[in-house]
């Protein structure tokens, strides 16, 4: 095939064939940005709604689609489309290759998962309303008895093909960075972002499947007189849990751990010093992944249908690697020359409240802790510090740091700096509250409360609407930037992987030459030989 | 032994081991299954990567796999290992397709047809077909 048949083209019908991965890539992450307002439009709503007690603006079933709704756009069509959108641009350019394994594949996952989306949100158009049962879907809630109507099966239909789409995306990924490296780019000399997507894609390919074994099962359930989870036909509800969660608990690393990879990225660049303890990151990634793994009924000790003291020393261990993590980034900016540009200025915020996130988890681990906060607003509080705290920040950290290189233009430092200051502001005022709501026994999933909760509530809805408008600052900067934005040259940030190689944008085929590699950091031995 | 065969036998021997345990801590069945269903799929995936890389170097016999076996914890690239083990020689990137939308369109209507009925699964047959012919008549071109 020549090259011209390959030449990039502009028009509508060239993205929806293209099977380029960098334009999957962005397709992927516009549609993560996408599904993130809308999400968090629903969750605006619900603020809205408990800014005071009483019912004032959606009835108590529009509400509990509103939280469904919020949950299930967040992690499965913002989250985890977003890790995929990255890997999928970056995992090809770190490693050198021209493009992944399978482009036809990974083009069928980006619209299996975009009709995933839309298929589950359809649900807001049919009469009985969206699905209302929370994003974990559990039965009987979720039965055809107590959750009837399509809105219900859409999100199932939904779900099980974002889910097949995440299959595909992850053998791509796994099939890209074993089989495509570029000749030097050996296991250990790969970034450690790609070593995060690595075992992330494992995680997903061993973890999705379970999820869709568990929706199937509660279509059938539905649909076709099955009774999976019907326990007076002999079903189990707690199966679905079982299963459920064997997806879920890896689902928060599989959101998580590649956006460790980024900050891993961005702090030695920062701090202009190399990674502290490479291969210690990496062990801690491939013990993060391993562990996720055996600490899924952490969700399930209220039950009191599984083992509480496995669960619990598992969940427990799981802070070890991720204190190794913490200590090799505090190494890594130790005695560096730090520079606080965007990228970085959202990976200390990354840091210091995925810590407050992490450490609120290991007493969750606990389950005598767990038992009296279970299903309150703390549990709430700890979850967005892990996924708000953790993933936003960083997401925000890798679009600074990375969009240079895929639009060929710089954002707006000031802009950038307004939006950290209002996203630190406005998710604290948001979410801090909510752990002392949570330990004074305000429950979640409600639209109304006791008077007494009122004050904090109301803090919290304003901390939203400030979040919210942090969110148009950096709408506003990339909308600005595509005009006005400074030419951003192909390595703006003195970068050490290969992507800063090439130009901004990467050509088609990614790379017209390569510099040895001989170490984790490619282009900066590179640049030191050129000055030599 | 490669670090990417490693990679999935060390996943493999860890959901064993964690298995093991949890079924004598509990005795439930459903996560002592997924923990073997995640075993044996790393463990697949494994023992598939060691004949493709013995077949592609040429080696294998009991000398390899006693010596892959004691390697297989540990944590470094190996002397040779510059071009990667499971590398494709042939970089072949094929050209715009309209086929996985269309792919993607039939899975959808067939899973939506699955609530509304034939009126949708019917067309996402279709689709499916058509679909089937043409990325394979594509990918053979």
């Amino acid at each position: 095939m020549s090259d011209a048949a390959h030449a990039p083209r502009a028009g509508i019908l060239d993205w929806l064939t293209t099977t380029d991965h960098k334009r999957i890539g962005v397709l992927y992450m516009t549609m993560a940005m996408g599904f993130f307002v809308l999400s968090g439009v629903l969750a605006l709503l619900m603020r809205l709604e408990l800014a005071q007690p009483g019912l004032q603006f959606v009835s108590e079933q529009r509400y509990n689609e509103l939280f469904t709704m919020h949950g299930t756009g967040m992690m499965f069509f913002f989250a985890t489309p977003m890790v995929i959108g990255l890997a999928n641009y970056f995992t090809p350019l770190h490693i050198g290759a021209p493009d992944v394994a399978f482009p036809r594949v990974n083009a069928l996952g980006f619209w299996m998962s975009l009709a995933g989306a839309v298929t589950a949100f359809a649900g807001f158009l049919t009469v009985t309303g969206a699905a209302a049962f929370g994003w974990t879907g559990y039965p009987p809630l979720s039965n055809a008895t107590y959750s009837p109507g399509a809105g219900a099966d859409l999100w199932i239909v939904g779900l099980i093909l974002s889910g097949t789409a995440g299959i595909l995306g992850a053998v791509n990924l796994i099939a890209t960075i074993f089989g495509l490296r570029a000749p030097g780019m050996t296991m250990f000399r790969m970034s450690i972002f790609n070593w995060n997507i690595l075992v992330t894609s494992a995680l997903i390919m061993f973890s999705f499947p379970a999820l869709t074994a568990a929706l199937s099962m509660l279509f059938i359930d539905r649909n076709f007189g099955g009774a999976f989870f019907d326990p007076t036909q002999g079903g189990d509800p707690i199966l679905y849990q079982h299963l459920f969660w064997f997806f879920g608990h890896p689902e928060v690393y599989i959101v998580i751990l590649p956006f460790f990879g980024v900050v891993t990225e961005i702090i030695p660049v920062f701090s202009r010093k190399p990674v502290f303890g490479y291969r210690g990151f990496v062990l801690a990634t491939l013990l993060i992944g391993a562990y996720s793994f055996s600490v899924w009924a952490h969700h399930m000790f209220a039950t009191g249908a599984v083992n509480n003291p496995f669960f619990g020393a598992t969940s427990m261990l799981i802070a070890v690697p991720t204190g190794i993590k913490f200590f090799n980034w505090i190494a890594t900016m130790w005695r560096g020359k730090i520079s606080f540009r965007s990228p970085m200025l959202f990976c200390m915020g990354f840091l210091f409240m995925f810590l407050i996130g992490g450490v609120t988890g290991i007493y969750l681990a606990s389950p005598p802790i767990d038992f009296a906060v279970h299903d309150t607003y703390y549990v709430v509080a700890h979850f967005h510090y892990t996924l708000v705290g953790g993933t936003v920040f960083a997401v925000f950290a890798a679009l600074y740091y990375w969009l240079p290189k895929i639009t060929g233009r710089l954002l707006d430092e000031r802009l950038a700096h307004v939006h950290f200051w209002l996203l630190l502001a406005g998710f604290n005022l948001t979410f801090f509250v909510q752990f002392q709501l949570g330990l004074d026994g305000m429950q979640r999933r409600i639209p109304d409360y006791p008077q007494g909760f009122a004050d904090a509530n109301l803090l919290s809805s304003v901390g939203a609407a400030l979040l919210a408008l942090s969110v148009l600052v950096f709408i506003i900067n990339v909308a600005r930037s595509r005009s006005r934005g400074e030419v951003a040259g192909d390595d703006p940030w003195g970068g050490y992987t290969l992507e800063w190689w090439t130009s901004s944008p990467p050509p088609h085929h990614n790379f017209r030459s390569l510099p040895r590699v001989r170490s984790e950091r490619p282009v900066f031995d590179a640049k030191q030989e050129q000055e030599r | 032994m490669a670090e990417e065969l490693r990679f999935f036998a060390r996943t493999a021997l860890f959901a064993l081991l964690a298995g093991i345990i949890y079924w004598f801590v509990s005795y439930e069945r459903a996560g002592s299954l997924l923990f073997a269903f995640v075993a044996l799929g790393a463990g697949f995936f494994a023992v598939a990567a060691w004949i493709f890389v013995a077949g592609a170097r040429g080696t294998g016999g009991a000398e390899s796999v006693g010596a892959a076996a004691a390697r297989t914890l540990g944590f470094e690239d190996r002397p040779g290992d510059e071009h990667g083990p499971l590398t494709v020689e042939d970089e072949l990137i094929p050209p715009a397709s309209i086929w996985p939308l269309v792919a993607a369109a039939a899975a959808t209507l067939i899973g939506v047809g699955l609530i509304y009925g034939p009126w949708f699964w019917l067309p996402g047959a279709a689709l499916a077909a058509a679909t089937a012919y043409g990325w394979l008549t594509e990918m053979t071109r």
